[in-house]
């Protein structure tokens, strides 16, 4: 298939024989993990691996030995008082702590042993080129607020963060309007309860905790290894799809946790794919590395899973990812293993010819054109509002559980007045609108979230932030140096007026008068209301221009560029045939048939995505 | 039903969708009120795909009045959720050592029949048959018990005139599912004339051969099967079962 490097997992569950004691293919020829990882290097390839601790795998307890996720110290606690029980087929079992020191000392013991042949393979001695440092560590899926964990040690951990953010108890007291005597006084909260903006920041230092506690397990784990001598190349890491509260990309790959790359997976059909292509923008414009570290080829088979993806999905989701901004894929799974259907090599080594001419012909056109040194027009850059987002988790008055399903809507408080928008309502809103309509106007856009630092920012024509009353401070003036350096500031609809503790702040008094001020050598614009003709007047002013005019707004395009060479994607995502006139004359490189001039008109077939060279 | 070390192989995965979807759209999908509240003080109450709703400041729950809200609100279902109840309940259902003593399925059996543990603090109206992805627990069981044998093969074979849209190829081992394939697992030649009478016959005689075990089948055109599944269960229990 063109494929020059292999991931895999290595199941601490699968090679200890008993505590402390494993098994590489001393007895078991299968296990033998160094003969492996010698023939991937014989046979020229790279090795990416995953060892864990937590692998899931669609194994049985999620790669760890039953006697960790049978351990009460070591499994977690829920909001509800419960302990917390992952309800999977075959088998339930308990979701571990991230806090818990048992985790730890036990993991030594996985790595003690493995560490050595992982040692003596890395790069340039051997063919281990990356290490993932744990897996989808985010919670077991279990994103709400108040799911997890208050087992007893993660709530020193919370006291512990407290203590690290607030710097003094009395720094703290201010904040909450509170008077603790000490750190250990204080509980976490269980649901939102609070009645007035002052009991916000409370609630949200719990959410903020746990963003932590998720960056410290991985800081941990990462030192861990490289205390074992596992060092020297990248360390990444795959949260496992959400951008918002309790992953924070942003923050994880900054120098402070030792996590190089930070991807995100997914497992899409091809008809989400504004979710899809919104994620790998993300991406592009958020990691120094844009990177999904599973992305669904074929589907898992316990439980049979509503999303399964089909060659279909394959053909347009793929070229997709790479058309907004992708510049690394690992495909997960390429061939079939136990609980895993529907790859190109199936699990009695029969090629599927369809998938793998598919993967073949993709990979050629990446090689072929050296993809990865191509630059995506990015003159816009979109910014989520994560401290909206972590608010508008807070502000739950019940979690859903997937024990029993609630609506995520009946969960939000009603009595929070003390914003002039219900979040919960127009976020979502301004978010959805925002991309559409970047999508449908084929702008050159790339996305982040508003705790992107300065570098992020920087380069842009423009930066286009949904905002409501609450930035951080940090965000603010990060964006407000932004524009004084030149550059031109969206908000919308409100501008913002308070700090990540509600405390009265705002970088742009200049738009309490007004909505448009000059900033330094550029400016700043609120979009108070969601108006396509007065956001497309705005952003023509600061000089964001579509990056092909002409086009059907059902086309998506995006474009690149290299040593003064242009290339164009368009897609078409949607069941029917599309045709227009491009303004340029373009060359078919993918998706057409190669060889094949395009003239006047071009014809873009049900779900399909095309790659053209423009003439100069 | 399904033993832990199940084997899945040889699984075309566009009838694996197929089925999926067909399934999704068969599955109950009933519109709910949810009314959450706090000893009796309603915090939100919410229907499903019409959005927010009112049932007044507070609620004295019972059966009665879930009935009363479900006839009002013109719904299927009405749950009425006090927070600290349903609480109880988690806490209740999500025991470390019997997720360790059972089986996953036997879990979440467990753990949805906890549901009516709270009393009128965790009330579900009416109350629910048990169902797991798409399916229906006991009714699945009753087909099986009564149709099949622990210790059979059992084919679905679902067919245009042309090709098979979606199958199965499931192995029963005392009672439990321990293999699962598509008809990806016969070879292509076996395959031929999906419609055929004769096609049907050899592959059960096939079947019964590969796995040792009398070999049932139920093979039936497209429509016919989107018709079953749309009506959820109603008649495809009936469908004449070929024996090898």
């Amino acid at each position: 298939m063109g494929f020059e490097m292999v991931e895999t997992y290595i199941p601490w569950g699968i090679h200890e024989i008993e505590r402390g004691k494993f098994e590489f293919g001393e007895k078991e020829p299968r296990k033998n993990l160094e003969k492996f990882i010698q023939l991937v290097g014989q046979a020229g390839l790279k090795l990416i691996v995953r060892p864990g601790p937590h692998i899931n795998a669609e194994l049985t307890y999620f790669g760890y030995p039953p006697r960790i996720v049978y351990d009460p110290e070591i499994v977690a606690q829920e909001g509800s008082g419960a302990v917390s029980v992952h309800d999977a087929a075959p088998k339930a079992f308990g979701n571990l702590g991230y806090a818990s020191r048992k985790l730890y000392e036990e993991t030594a013991l996985w790595f003690d042993a493995l560490a050595p042949i992982l040692k003596r393979n890395l790069h340039p001695d051997g063919p281990i080129v990356a290490l993932q440092v744990d897996n989808e560590t985010g919670y077991y899926f279990r994103t709400g607020a108040y799911l997890l964990d208050y087992n007893p040690e993660s709530l020193r951990w919370y006291r512990t963060y407290l203590e690290k953010r607030h710097g003094t108890l009395k720094a703290l007291n201010d904040c909450y309007g509170t008077s603790y005597k000490s750190f250990s006084e204080i509980a976490p909260p269980h649901f939102f309860a609070g009645e007035s903006l002052k009991d916000l920041p409370y609630h949200l230092d719990w959410s903020r905790y746990k963003e932590w506690q998720i960056n410290e397990c991985l800081r941990i784990i990462g030192n861990m290894w490289k205390e074992r001598g596992v060092d020297g190349i990248p360390f990444f890491q795959n949260l496992y799809g959400p951008m918002d509260s309790p992953y924070n990309t942003n923050d994880l790959e900054q120098d402070a946790y030792g996590i190089d790359v930070v991807g995100l997976d997914d497992y899409q059909r091809k008809e989400i794919f504004r979710g899809t292509s919104r994620k790998a923008s993300y991406l592009s414009g958020t990691s120094k590395l844009p990177f999904i570290p599973e992305f669904g080829s074929g589907c898992w088979s316990l439980p049979l899973w509503e999303n399964t993806m089909v060659l279909e999905d394959q053909h347009f989701t793929t070229p997709l990812l790479f058309m907004f901004g992708l510049k690394a894929v690992n495909y997960y799974m390429l061939v079939e293993r136990d609980r895993w259907m529907g790859s190109p090599l199936t699990a009695h080594n029969k090629i599927r010819h369809s998938y793998f001419d598919f993967y073949r012909h993709w990979n050629s056109f990446l090689k072929k054109y050296k993809f990865h040194e191509w630059d995506l027009q990015s003159d816009l850059l979109v910014l989520a509002n994560y401290d909206a987002e972590r608010i508008l988790k807070a502000l739950k008055v019940v979690e859903g559980h997937p024990i029993h399903f609630l609506p995520d809507e009946l969960g939000f408080a009603e009595a929070h007045s003390f914003f002039k928008y219900r979040l919960d309502e127009e976020l979502p809103r301004w978010n959805t609108n925002q991309w559409a309509y970047a999508l449908k106007n084929h702008l050159p856009v790339h996305c982040s979230d508003t705790v992107a630092p300065y570098e992020k920012l920087k380069g842009h024509k423009a930066i286009w932030a949904v905002s409501f009353e609450v930035m951080a401070k940090a965000a603010q003036q990060n964006l407000r140096r932004y524009a004084e350096e030149g550059g031109t500031l969206f908000f919308g609809p409100l501008a913002p007026s308070l700090d990540e503790d509600m405390r009265p702040f705002t970088c742009f008094a200049e738009l309490e008068n007004s909505n448009e001020a000059k900033i330094g050598k550029g400016k700043v614009i609120l979009l108070p209301e969601w108006g396509e003709a007065a956001v497309e007047k705005a952003l023509s002013g600061a000089g964001i221009h579509p990056v092909m005019e002409g086009l059907p707004s059902e086309i998506l395009c995006t474009r690149f560029t290299h040593e003064g060479k242009e290339l164009y994607f368009f897609a078409n995502p949607g069941g029917q045939a599309l045709s227009f006139k491009p303004r340029r004359k373009l060359t078919p490189l993918y998706g057409i048939g190669e060889g094949k001039v395009a003239h006047e008109q071009l014809n873009l077939q049900p779900w399909s995505v095309t790659v053209w060279e423009a003439h100069p | 039903m399904i033993h832990p070390d199940a084997v899945f192989e040889h699984v075309d995965i566009n009838q694996a969708r197929r089925f999926v979807d067909l399934s999704a759209i068969a599955q109950p999908d009933p519109q709910v009120l949810y009314v959450l509240h706090d000893k009796g003080k309603v915090l939100r109450a919410w229907v499903s795909k019409k959005g927010k709703t009112s049932v007044g400041a507070s609620i004295k729950p019972s059966v009665e009045l879930a009935e009363e809200l479900r006839k009002k609100h013109q719904v299927e279902e009405v749950q009425l959720i006090d927070r600290g109840s349903y609480h109880e309940y988690l806490k209740k259902a999500l025991d470390l050592k019997e997720a360790q003593k059972l089986t996953g399925y036997e879990f979440k059996e467990r753990s949805k029949k906890l549901k009516t543990s709270q009393g009128d603090g965790f009330l579900i109206h009416p109350p629910r048959e048990n169902y797991e992805y798409y399916h229906y627990v006991d009714r699945t069981r009753q087909f099986v018990a009564k149709r099949l044998k622990p210790d059979c093969v059992f084919l679905l074979g679902v067919h245009t005139p042309k090709e098979w849209w979606t199958s199965v190829v499931l192995v029963f081992t005392g009672g439990q599912v321990t293999y699962l394939s598509t008809f990806e697992y016969f070879p292509v030649e076996k395959l031929a004339g999906p419609d055929s009478g004769k096609t049907h016959e050899e592959l059960l005689k096939t079947a019964a051969q590969a796995f040792n075990k009398p070999a049932f089948g139920m093979f039936l055109p497209q429509e016919a099967f989107e018709k079953f599944g749309k009506n959820q269960w109603r008649g495809l229990g009936e469908t004449l079962l070929l024996h090898s």
